[in-house]
């Protein structure tokens, strides 16, 4: 296997909310190889985003915190660096992508001038030599007449540019890791395969490993080469694409497998659209044994009283599930 | 990491009115306001009966005396007890602000509703008809109507309505236009309800909470308004004991130090407007999850 | 160019606007009352040579809406009528005054920002702890206490027990002498006659009453600015600025400041209006030359001439205020369209 860029290990992240404690983060364990993109995918509430926030240490406290785990990168603890330590990771060795573009820029301050700022605070440049950076950077993520962008607000240019642009921000000081959460969910379907063939590309020419979160497993299959998948705040199953793809072990992945219509598949008055029977248990009450024992069509006994670990069955193909410990 | 698992760990239903009720009182502040706003209904209701003297007895003997334990607020130039006036004369500032309100609401919510909920021509010629009144600045718009109606409590009252019902209006109008754009009301609509019935069955009950807590904090600037038309001779006529009227009555004497008078009645005023701004505050935190803290 | 064709347009907007208010005073003064000759006559002149006459020059043989055209060109002549109990037009009575209600004003809303704006941010960004809780006892006061009540304890704290404020009585002390007269406003004529005790004096006498009128306003903008602030920072991009590295106090004073302000602007024109109207309060109190002050005391002489004078004048100032606010704001949001 390659070696690992980022590891995370037993990650716990909670929420004090007014209905209870939740537990959105349960025991992650993680790790995103050199060089490739690890696609994190589920459902939403599973925790994958609160993973990714994790990793920046960007969880708002209160009502959340980290209460445990470990998180290397580059042989270090991120958990344990200080704030000011950990800002100089954030935009400069670790960048991450969010998912609405429209609301992710200073509607107040010219476009050069927020990514002036960024690329001045981790690079040592002075204005001017901000401002030509900037404009490579817009150049690199195909940007149209990229001078006069730098003079626009972002009200004046389209989400798919503006997503470009947060692109451009977060590989302005070539981050080691980039983390991408559901970067094209809120765009335009042709826009959406722009994007990702630009992070592709851009994955490639500038050596980054990408985090790529998800609940699109068509988009796994084409940009990631290894996959995590998470359910109700833990990670059930980890293999490279190839392997969850052609033989997905845990059942979870194999309902989110079958759940996917195919286009050459008839679609008959009588046959149903397959789906997974249940719904996601709430992140505040604590379930006895696993946490899919309810929706799994595969479930016994030991399934409902104590919690499968997370094991290798096939030389880098993780599952965490009786059927297969 | 233990502790806090060691928490509940079972959901807890937030929409319901008791655990509305229950978050309310957990706002130390907003308990302030509601026992506040007690204290005042008392003496307004009850003001004359708790009053140890009568309001209107003068006694020259005892004039300018200040607080003692015969008369624990002081008296007055003529003599008066300044804590029987302040409690008798609670009711009447309270009852005009509560007028004022009620006046500013009922005329201003409704057009604001309908303004909304219709838009086009209709919205654009109630619009402009609140931005004229709008364009006043606040005293003076009520300062106009008082001086053309006549000095009284009751006409302060209404011209300070008056001058709310701008803003009633267009609060009422926000909320109905966010309101129409809901599925509820849209569906409403396609099912052919009449308009009538949809803004009375939809649109209105849902644009009353903000409405309440607009109508409870201009209560207490209700208050301050008709003291302050009061002091400057446009609103409660002597001998009245109405607050403003009290301050403006004992102002002369403040530069000479006899400061009871003055402060008493200013005192309860601010009291007034507190309780009524602090539940206003309070019922908002609980109407809004979003600026609820933890 | 684009800001002066938008300009022009909102000044033609405010034109019917200003026209509807005086339509409301017109009826106000002149119809709803029983009798407006007894009004503005008063009763000292009521004889019934004295109503004939009056009625003829008020104009009021006419029908109601000739009598509203005749108003109106009284008004754009500047003719607001005679102010009996000042013995002067009212015009003149008005234009003589408004330099020290204008001073007034304007130091109040200096101090107002000047204090509030920092108190705002703190308030806000140490939500629920110490400074915030301090300054909220105070913002919660300052809402509450009617600006008269506070203006008479502030000169029965600082001027009777103290003694550090001066007697309440006027612009400048009794033994200072008044400038020659370049703007009215004192702080700057006593600066240009060279006259360094006097603009102490003007200084000096101005604190007591400014800090009345600021008091009420500061506390609204605190709070305003408070929770825009926080609304503030949960936006989406402070989040990303945060995914930078930025550092908070950049993203504070950088990236959350200017658009929590923007709320706060828009209120200014409502807030200078809200000056105005208290600027009535306390100059009665402070016993203020002040346009406030003639129109208490039109009200108390039953001067109704010099009373609806006064309630024009604001009007049109009022409007003004706006206008320019409503431009600045277009400056300060390059989101806001010229619509």
């Amino acid at each position: 296997m390659t070696e690992a860029l980022l590891e995370i290990r037993n990650l716990h992240t909670y929420f004090r909310t007014d209905e209870g404690l939740a537990k959105a983060v349960n025991g992650v364990d993680l790790v995103v190889p050199k060089g490739q993109t690890l696609g994190l995918v589920g459902e939403s509430g599973c925790g994958k985003s609160v993973t990714a926030l994790s990793i920046i240490r960007l969880i708002p406290d209160p009502p959340g915190r980290i209460v445990g785990g470990e998180i290397m990168f580059e042989g270090l603890d991120l958990l344990k660096l200080t704030e000011p330590e950990m800002r100089t990771v954030r935009g400069n060795t670790i960048s991450m992508i969010f998912q609405e573009p429209m609301t992710a820029l200073n509607p107040v301050y010219k476009i050069g001038s927020q990514m002036a700022e960024v690329i001045q605070l981790h690079q040592k440049v002075g204005k001017a030599g901000a401002m030509e950076r900037a404009l490579e950077m817009l150049n690199k993520v195909s940007i149209a007449d990229p001078e006069r962008r730098l003079n626009e607000y972002p009200h004046e240019i389209s989400g798919g540019m503006r997503q470009r642009v947060l692109i451009a921000m977060a590989l302005s000081s070539h981050p080691k890791l980039v983390i991408a959460d559901e970067p094209t969910t809120a765009l335009d379907v042709t826009i959406q395969a722009q994007i990702l063939d630009l992070i592709n590309v851009l994955k490639d020419e500038m050596g980054t490993s990408n985090l790529l979160i998800t609940h699109d497993l068509g988009v796994i299959f084409e940009m990631a080469q290894w996959v995590a998948v998470m359910y109700a705040g833990k990670v059930v199953e980890y293999a490279s694409v190839d392997d969850l793809f052609g033989r997905p072990l845990h059942p979870y992945t194999g309902g989110l497998m079958e759940s996917i219509p195919h286009i050459d598949q008839a679609v008959s008055p009588d046959k149903m659209l397959k789906t997974i029977p249940g719904m996601v248990p709430s992140l505040f009450e604590v379930l006895e044994g696993c946490s899919f024992q309810d929706r799994c069509n595969h479930a016994f006994d030991r399934c409902r009283s104590e919690e499968p670990h997370l094991v290798d069955v096939n030389s880098g193909h993780l599952v965490r599930c009786w059927l297969h410990e | 990491m233990r502790e806090m698992e060691a928490e509940q760990t079972t959901r807890v239903n937030t929409d319901s009115l008791r655990y509305k009720f229950k978050l309310f009182i957990k706002n130390k502040l907003a308990l302030v306001g509601l026992i506040v706003l007690a204290v005042v209904f008392v003496l307004v209701a009850f003001g004359p009966v708790l009053s140890p003297y009568d309001a209107f007895n003068t006694d020259f003997a005892v004039k300018l005396q200040s607080p003692s334990s015969s008369h624990l607020l002081g008296t007055d130039n003529y003599g008066r007890d300044v804590l029987s006036r302040i409690f008798s004369g609670a009711r009447y500032t309270l009852l005009a602000a509560v007028v004022s309100v009620v006046i500013g609401l009922v005329l201003g919510a409704p057009l604001g509703v309908i303004s909304g909920y219709f838009g086009g021509k209709v919205d654009l010629i109630s619009m402009r008809g609140v931005d004229i009144l709008l364009s006043f600045p606040p005293l003076i718009l009520a300062m106009a109507i008082v001086s053309g109606l006549g000095p009284s409590l009751l006409n302060a009252a209404v011209a300070i309505g008056i001058s709310y019902i701008p803003i009633f209006a267009r609060v009422a109008r926000s909320r109905a236009v966010q309101v129409k754009r809901m599925d509820y009301v849209q569906s409403a609509i396609a099912l052919g309800s009449s308009r009538a019935r949809i803004i009375l069955t939809d649109v209105l009950p849902n644009s009353m909470t903000p409405l309440i807590v607009q109508a409870t904090i201009y209560t207490g600037y209700g208050i301050l308004w008709v003291a302050a038309l009061s002091f400057i001779g446009l609103g409660a006529k002597l001998p009245t004991p109405e607050w403003g009227l009290m301050i403006s009555e004992g102002r002369q004497y403040i530069i000479t130090g006899e400061w009871w008078m003055t402060v008493f009645p200013g005192l309860f005023i601010m009291l007034g407007v507190i309780g009524f701004t602090l539940i206003g505050d309070g019922i908002r935190e609980v109407i809004n999850p979003r600026l609820r803290l933890k | 160019m684009d800001l002066w064709r938008y300009f022009l347009r909102r000044i033609i907007l405010t034109i019917p606007m200003v026209l509807g208010a005086l339509v409301i005073m017109f009826i106000v003064t002149r119809i709803l009352p029983g009798d407006p000759v007894m009004m503005i006559l008063g009763p000292a002149h009521a004889s019934p040579e004295n109503i004939a006459s009056m009625r003829k020059l008020m104009g009021l043989d006419h029908s109601v809406p000739v009598q509203f055209i005749i108003y109106l060109g009284q008004l754009l002549r500047g003719d607001l009528g005679f102010s009996y109990h000042a013995g002067n037009p009212v015009s003149q009575e008005l234009l003589s005054r408004f330099p020290a209600t204008f001073e007034l004003t304007t130091f109040a809303f200096i101090i107002m920002v000047v204090f509030s704006v920092p108190m705002g941010v703190v308030s806000g960004y140490y939500r629920n702890k110490t400074p915030d809780n301090v300054i909220s006892v105070f913002t919660v006061m300052g809402i509450s206490m009617p600006t008269f009540w506070l203006g008479l304890l502030l000169i029965y704290i600082f001027f009777y027990k103290l003694g550090l404020a001066p007697p309440p009585m006027g612009r400048l002390s009794a033994e200072v002498e008044f400038p020659a007269t370049v703007t009215g406003l004192l702080l700057i004529d006593t600066l240009v006659a060279g006259d360094f005790q006097a603009f102490l004096s003007a200084l000096h006498q101005l604190i007591l009453p400014g800090v009345t009128l600021a008091f009420f306003n500061m506390a609204i903008i605190v709070r305003t600015l408070k929770a825009d602030l926080i609304e503030t920072l949960e936006e989406d991009y402070i989040r990303t600025a945060k995914a930078m590295g930025i550092g908070i106090r950049k993203i504070l004073f950088r990236h959350a400041f200017r658009n929590a302000l923007l709320p706060t602007v828009t209120m200014l024109g409502a807030i200078y209006g809200s000056l105005l109207g208290g600027a009535v309060l306390t100059e009665v109190v402070f016993s203020w030359p002040g346009v406030g002050l003639y129109a208490v005391e039109s009200i108390t002489y039953l001067d109704y001439a010099g009373l609806q004078g006064f309630i024009v004048f604001y009007v049109v100032i009022f409007a003004i205020i706006n206008l320019l606010v409503d431009l600045s704001y277009r400056w300060i949001d390059p989101r806001v369209r010229l619509d």
